[in-house]
């Protein structure tokens, strides 16, 4: 903890203050890693949360179809899902990824409805603690942090009620191969083609594996920079109450079938990180079915794939 | 049509507090879109997620939301109502509001079950939207 950091009492009161109260809560139970901070804007409350997932979990963006994932596989193997309240796509969470989420009400100074000046003015000093840490990373407008040319940091933001949330991870590790096995895919070429560039487009900080309280740390003190004096606290019994409330909402089987980013199908492109985009591009040719896949980057395509299809 | 620092700012039309607009259609019913300002802060659009025609509508409960850099942004209704007509086209192509965010680009139409003219006191409009749109670019620009 740094030297100045302040310990704040949890009782509501906090809710009406200025200052950000800070919630380093270590390993959680899964979902409440995606609740807390639903949690948190329900109470009206302006925080900074550093959490982890105690289990592998995948979790929808709240627009992305669940037609994604492979939920026969996934309930066989006991892997939950869930629908998160912000943006950005299909995510595999899981220890080892250190997660920031940041609760500001829309009164307060920092909120702006400009997304590169609203993410900026957060992940150049989570990118800065990194580099604090020995990393070379660099904030990626719109979302992403990159270092040694992989994102080592995914972003995601959304309005809540009065609130918007911002919630990052730190790719600390990651598991490419649980990733692959929940996903549907159009074609065993465009797996291949995925899993080849999720490893060559998607770090980790292998050298950070243990060493979760060091990254807290380094975060706090940069983005105190940003939020002001931050005051430590514990979850307390009117946040731990409310995430309860909101827990059966949020694991709701109906929420994840909500069709979100497709009454379509299967979107045919998948997202590796910003701007690598792995495309399936099926043909006819002399009346066979072709496998094309195309990895695109930045709008262009740089390689391209084919096999017969089935 | 007014401009403002870029903006555009359709005269005729009526404005929310979190940067929608609102036609009266000739029948009494209430056209609604995102506005310039609200796609250029936004980006592309990558997702507009339509509520179901039928849907009532509470003035406290967003009507859609919409999608662009990650971030996931909602509408309220302009009144208390039903839901008429959606925009089809931009769950194919939530882009079309970027490009005509005051035409091909609206998004719902709301049968109000209030009368019109509360509806509306409660809108932004004329020299009232300008000066309020002036104090929201400050805010969220500068």
């Amino acid at each position: 903890m740094p030297e100045d950091s302040r310990i704040c009492a949890a009782d509501d009161g906090l809710a009406m203050g200025e200052e950000f109260l800070l919630y380093d809560l270590g390993r959680i139970p899964w979902w409440q890693t995606q609740v807390i901070y639903a949690a948190l804007a329900d109470l009206g409350r302006r925080a900074l949360v550093f959490c982890e997932p105690d289990r592998p979990f995948y979790c929808l963006g709240y627009h992305d179809s669940v037609e994604l994932l492979d939920l026969a596989y996934l309930t066989e193997q006991g892997i939950p899902v869930m629908r998160r309240d912000l943006g950005g796509g299909l995510v595999y969470l899981h220890p080892g990824q250190f997660f920031y989420q940041i609760v500001l009400p829309k009164t307060s100074p920092l909120f702006t409805l400009n997304r590169p000046k609203f993410y900026g003015q957060f992940l150049e000093p989570v990118a800065a603690a990194l580099r604090g840490l020995g990393i070379p990373a660099t904030y990626v407008p719109v979302a992403d942090i990159w270092a040694g040319g992989r994102k080592i940091s995914g972003n995601g933001a959304g309005e809540i009620g009065e609130t918007v949330v911002l919630s990052g991870n730190v790719l600390t590790h990651f598991d490419t191969a649980g990733f692959l096995a929940g996903l549907k895919f159009d074609s065993p070429l465009q797996k291949q083609v995925v899993s080849s560039k999720v490893q060559t487009y998607v770090g980790w900080l292998s050298r950070l594996s243990s060493e979760y309280s060091e990254v807290c740390q380094a975060l706090e003190e940069q983005l105190a920079g940003v939020l002001g004096p931050l005051c430590r606290t514990e979850v307390d019994p009117s946040l731990e109450k409310k995430m309860q409330e909101l827990k059966p909402v949020y694991l709701d089987p109906s929420r994840l079938m909500e069709y979100g980013r497709s009454k379509r199908r299967r979107p045919a492109s998948f997202k590796v990180a910003e701007s690598v985009n792995v495309d399936y591009l099926p043909i006819q040719k002399a009346g066979l079915t072709w496998d094309v896949v195309g990895v695109r980057i930045k709008g262009k395509y740089t390689e391209n794939y084919m096999e017969k299809g089935d | 049509m007014s401009e403002v620092q870029g903006y555009s700012v359709p005269d005729d039309l009526y404005y929310t507090s979190d940067h929608a607009w609102v036609r009266l259609l000739s029948d009494g019913r209430l056209q609604m879109g995102l506005t310039d300002f609200t796609q250029k802060m936004a980006g592309k659009l990558t997702f507009v997620k339509l509520p179901d025609k039928g849907q009532r509508t509470e003035l406290t409960t967003p009507v859609f939301s919409f999608q662009s850099a990650k971030w996931v942004g909602w509408i309220k209704p302009a009144a208390s109502g039903v839901v008429v007509e959606v925009n089809d086209q931009l769950t194919e192509y939530p882009a079309l509001v970027n490009e005509d965010p005051y035409g091909e680009g609206w998004v719902v139409v709301i049968e109000p079950s209030e009368p019109v003219d509360e509806a509306l006191k409660r809108l932004y409009y004329g020299k009232d939207a300008v000066d309020w749109l002036e104090r929201e670019i400050e805010r969220h620009s500068g």
